[in-house]
């Protein structure tokens, strides 16, 4: 029986297996454990697990226990923090390693990153709730809309009553106003759960993005903003509906340039995506080839437990504005069969990459 | 000051109370129901120039109504009222024969022009199909080089009938 190959077999898992001997000394680093965790083998073998991890991880605390009790533990969603500072979304499990006497002397992680799937979930959970909340939306409009007319119809009957005493219309002409708000607000949570009925045609994603640019001009020179361009010009055609997707950039560029009160660099990004999720997508007839298009400001950037909420309806960092801004980008991103994402690192600035489908 | 007869079906207390005050005080002759099944037993006694029906309502639903106030009388002008989110009733409606859709909540002065426009609008159907009458009338009688004159004399007369406004 040929010899197996254990130490080329743990060199080729894509999942990072770590051990380590009764005193916690690592004595196990495979080359995924390297690239996931960000460290070499050579500087982390013979150091003990609390000299490369805190105490506290998941990690740490898993081998511990299992060296402790001799019981494998597991853990579907934890983090580990790389060096760099980036906390990354893995599942480990770990497994006691009895000696020939049978008693516990060493123990072994196998740590798998779970990032990509925990972003596709995230994704996925992110345009689940705002289905349901453009579903709520469509049963209220009716609810709300049918008084609201009868407000605004007596409004104006009480209007004309009053027509000889002048002092009055101010107080109808608020009324009016208000009730036209309150509809305009129902409007626009209708977008989120209307059925859109999309006309894709091949666009020039540039010639785009330079009329949403052109648009931005004033309000731009204003913040003193100035807008740069890194556009591929080997870009294919998107297939896209063009008002819609002009909505999407018009709203993201307008949020950079509200991330800039004293001003700085909006950069406008094109390229084919080489993400890892979106790269290339299956939108019922095959695989197609995605374009990511971003959104870059230099604002103050995104707090983490903040960045979780951007795409809720009605949350909203804004002094003015509903909050409905990004959840209707989704909406609308996801209606191609694309993806929305969001990278923010405090007092550098903010991405926003909208990935979306290649004409071809 | 304008005239003719109007229906207003709307379950909706309020705005039906509204459309009522607001389509009399503009001079029309008004009539108000809460549901599908008394507006349908409105439009089977009496002859209404324009009828205001809300897609939803107890009953009968607008649209069921629309079709059968179609085949009853062609000749009135319906315009259906919706709450609802989406446009497809709205064109749906149209598709059937409706004049025009109101979209809750309007305003009450765009209701009175819509009115008024869809009032001309069947005064002229009228008077167009009352002058196809006449002509055919004429055409029936034979080309006596005399009857002609007469035949026009009469079509002025029937069209002009009901003047348009």
């Amino acid at each position: 029986v040929t010899r197996f190959d254990y130490e080329g077999l743990l060199a080729g898992l894509p999942d990072a297996v770590i051990g380590v001997d009764e005193g916690l000394r690592i004595a196990l680093w495979n080359p995924a454990a390297e690239a996931l965790l960000g460290r070499s083998a050579r500087r982390v073998v013979g150091r003990t697990l609390k000299e490369v991890f805190p105490a506290e991880t998941s990690l740490a605390r898993h081998l511990s226990d299992t060296l402790t009790t001799g019981e494998s533990r597991s853990e579907a969603e934890a983090l580990v923090e790389t060096p760099d500072g980036r906390s990354m979304h893995v599942s480990i499990v770990t497994a006691p390693l009895a000696g020939k006497s049978g008693a516990v002397t060493a123990a072994v992680a196998v740590v798998r990153d779970i990032t990509r799937l925990y972003q596709l979930e995230a994704e996925m959970r992110r345009g689940e709730t705002l289905a349901a909340a453009g579903q709520i939306a469509m049963g209220l409009a009716h609810e709300i809309r049918n008084p609201l007319g009868a407000i605004r119809g007596t409004v104006q009957l009480l209007k004309r009553e009053l027509a000889d005493e002048a002092r009055w219309g101010e107080y109808t002409d608020v009324l009016l106003k208000e009730v036209d708000r309150v509809n305009r607000i129902i409007e626009m949570l209708l977008d989120l759960g209307r059925p859109v009925a999309l006309r894709p045609v091949p666009l020039n994603i540039h010639q785009l993005l330079e009329r949403v640019a052109l648009m931005s001009e004033g309000t731009a020179a204003e913040r003193g903003v100035t807008i740069l361009r890194r556009y591929d010009p080997s870009m294919p055609p998107i297939l896209a509906d063009e008002d819609r997707i002009l909505q999407v950039f018009h709203n993201l560029v307008r949020n950079a340039m509200e991330a800039m009160p004293r001003g700085g660099r909006l950069t406008l990004v094109t390229r084919l995506s080489m993400n890892p999720l979106f790269a290339k997508m299956d939108l019922g007839r095959g695989l197609k080839s995605m374009a990511e298009v971003q959104v870059i400001d230099e604002g103050e950037g995104i707090p983490e437990a903040t960045r979780a909420k951007l795409f809720t309806p009605f949350f909203t960092t804004k002094d003015t504005g509903l909050g409905l801004g990004l959840a209707l980008c989704h909406r609308i991103v996801e209606e191609h069969r694309g993806a929305i994402q969001i990278e923010s690192e405090p007092a550098k600035g903010t991405a926003v990459s909208c990935f979306l489908p290649i004409a071809r | 000051m304008p005239d003719g007869r109007i229906l207003i079906a709307d379950d909706e207390d309020s705005l039906r109370w509204v459309l009522e005050k607001g389509f009399r005080g503009a001079g029309y002759e008004v009539t108000a129901v809460k549901d599908g099944n008394a507006a349908f037993a409105q439009i089977e006694t009496g002859p209404f120039d324009l009828i205001l029906l809300d897609v939803r309502m107890p009953g009968m639903d607008g649209l069921t109504l629309l079709k059968r106030t179609r085949e009853l009388r062609p000749d009135a002008q319906i315009v259906i009222m919706t709450a609802h989110g989406t446009m497809e009733t709205a064109i749906q409606a149209m598709q059937q024969g409706a004049y025009d859709y109101l979209a809750k909540p309007f305003d009450l002065d765009e209701a009175l022009l819509l009115a008024e426009r869809a009032m001309t609008a069947q005064r002229l159907t009228q008077e167009v199909s009352s002058l196809r009458t006449g002509l055919k009338r004429c055409g029936s009688s034979g080309p006596s080089s005399d009857a002609i004159p007469r035949c026009k004399k009469s079509t002025r007369r029937s069209g002009a009938s009901r003047p348009a406004t």
